[in-house]
């Protein structure tokens, strides 16, 4: 190697040459407990939608069917819900068309069910990056919730089609933005607590998907929060999800709603993101030691 | 051979310790709940290391394996953060760990690129004027759209490389790069660090090789065990390390 490597030796710089122009402002890096800012969400989006693309293209690369899961994903969820809620247990939606009626459900179910499976391992699977570049790692949350839009797309879309072709909507349908900010917004609370948290604990890799299986029946995707009487109602509203979904068929739907189950939910909503974002930021700084 | 004296990094008392063992385990949470848990010990990665570095300086630092310099690398590029101390860096810093640092591997090398530059905070337009250069540096054209994870080692190596040294920064840090490749691409990587010295950039060198780095720096540090032995003209420090591993 030796030969090679006086090669290397620079020499003498010209006597011109120049310090690449004025001084450089200066970054000052001490022992901080946290230092991402919510300001760094906007600076880091570049980063943001390379991966975000990167993911919605590799999820049906070297796939038969390739974008075709897209439909038949929540179309599986779809009539698995059916055939449970509507044929075996015969549920009352109040009048609107079960598929209707489920399709809001899931629109709210399956996007949270796919941000939070996929992205409480994101950390974990770009550990090398998080290791060896000072990629923004807020930029890697956040990919997670722009990645996942267009199938959330897909099935409100649906939802919205066929109710404009059998209901037709109502003046709610105007508050339906503010609803679905509402859910990316507590989606990425979430996203971020999990995701943390797994970075230093693997247990959530064990726990996210148990409380993603078992949750599909303790919120009302398929069937109404009303079915089981005043108590269960009341522990149902206990679930954040119970009062999204209920606003959500709402305002699509028409059907009716409880003010207190959504005042509850908008609660947790507030409390889950201050805690994802308070999480994050403070274990962020540790990624690289401990991922 | 510093050609300013206006600083282009600055360490003062920086110091970084890691858990010894596994974080945690059911054994260990058992433990821990009957009282008897123990923890498995921290130990000093970096121990109060400070050094300066001019503007425009070719600045080595030697060690043998675990003395640091990886630790280091990851707090002046902001991607650890220390326990003690303060490091202050003049600029942009364009760090290079290791062959495929950064890179992703399902992302293809072009989305690479462009992932990189973003990441070191460059515009669109910037990554776009360094294509070229990068491309012909590392002899990857016809592999652009191609996944990284299908990239040999030598060509994620060479794509690192070519990366590294097309895209502009105050700061360069090289973590050991030059020992994968080939006699052929370390020449062509050493007409480029010519070029970026001369342009006034500051380069630091890290190696466990000493002939590699004396023969790049002028000036330079060893750490030993995260602790700086010596810092100073690169000569001395040569002799200082040869020394204690003959």
């Amino acid at each position: 190697m030796s030969s090679a490597d006086a090669s290397i030796a620079l020499g003498r710089p010209p006597a011109e040459a120049d310090p690449a122009g004025a001084a450089p402002t200066p970054r000052v890096i001490v022992p901080s407990k946290r230092r991402v800012r919510i300001a760094d969400m906007w600076r880091s989006r570049e980063v943001m939608w390379i991966v975000a693309m990167r993911d919605i293209k590799v999820k049906y690369k070297q796939s038969a069917l390739g974008p075709i899961w897209l439909f038949l994903q929540p179309l599986g969820m779809l009539a698995a819900v059916s055939v449970a809620f509507s044929a075996v247990v015969g549920v009352d939606t109040g009048g609107v068309p079960y598929l209707l009626f489920a399709l809001a459900g899931l629109c709210v179910w399956n996007f949270i069910q796919l941000v939070l499976s996929a992205g409480t391992l994101v950390l974990i699977a770009n550990h090398t990056l998080i290791r060896r570049s000072a990629c923004p790692r807020i930029a890697l949350m956040n990919a997670q919730i722009t990645s996942n839009l267009p199938f959330f797309a897909v099935i409100l879309a649906t939802t919205l089609v066929g109710t404009l072709f059998s209901e037709g909507f109502g003046l709610e349908i105007l508050v339906l933005p503010v609803v679905v900010v509402w859910l990316m917004a507590f989606t990425w609370g979430l996203l971020l607590i999990s995701a943390s948290i797994s970075a230093r604990f693997r247990d959530s890799v064990s726990a996210v998907p148990l409380v993603l299986q078992a949750g599909i029946f303790l919120a009302p995707v398929g069937y109404p929060a009303d079915r089981g009487g005043p108590t269960t109602e009341a522990l149902l509203a206990l679930n954040p999800v119970t009062g999204l979904i209920e606003a959500l068929r709402w305002s699509v739907l028409g059907t009716s709603v409880e003010l207190y189950v959504i005042a509850i939910a908008l609660g947790w909503t507030v409390l889950i993101v201050v805690a994802g974002w308070r999480t994050f930021g403070r274990m962020e700084t540790r990624f690289a030691d401990f991922i | 051979m510093p050609t300013s004296s206006e600083p282009a990094l600055r360490c003062e008392g920086i110091s970084k310790t890691y858990t010894l063992g596994e974080d945690f385990s059911l054994q260990k949470t058992l433990t821990s709940m009957v009282g008897r848990g123990q923890n498995g010990g921290d130990f000093y990665a970096l121990n109060e290391v400070s050094f300066e570095v001019g503007r425009g300086e070719v600045f080595g630092i030697v060690g043998s394996n675990g003395s640091g310099k990886s630790t280091l690398t990851q707090i002046i590029s902001g991607i650890a953060v220390p326990q003690a101390g303060t490091a202050t860096v003049w600029g942009s810093v364009l760090p290079l760990l290791e062959v495929g640092a950064g890179f992703h591997p399902e992302l293809t090398g072009r989305e690479n690129v462009a992932l990189l530059g973003a990441v070191l905070g460059l515009t669109s337009q910037q990554v776009q004027a360094a294509l070229p250069k990068i491309m012909t540096f590392s002899g990857v054209e016809t592999h652009l759209e191609t996944p990284l994870k299908r990239y040999s080692s030598g060509m994620q190596a060479r794509l690192s490389f070519g990366i590294a040294v097309s895209f502009p920064a105050d700061v360069y840090i090289f973590d050991e790069i030059l020992a994968v490749v080939d006699d052929d691409f370390r020449e062509k990587c050493a007409v480029e660090l010519r070029r970026l010295h001369a342009e006034g950039r500051t380069i630091i060198f890290m190696s466990h090789d000493l002939t590699l780095v004396s023969s790049i720096c002028t000036t330079g540090m060893w750490l030993d065990k995260g602790i700086v032995k010596v810092v100073g003209p690169m000569d001395e420090v040569a002799a200082a390390y040869s020394a204690s591993t003959a």
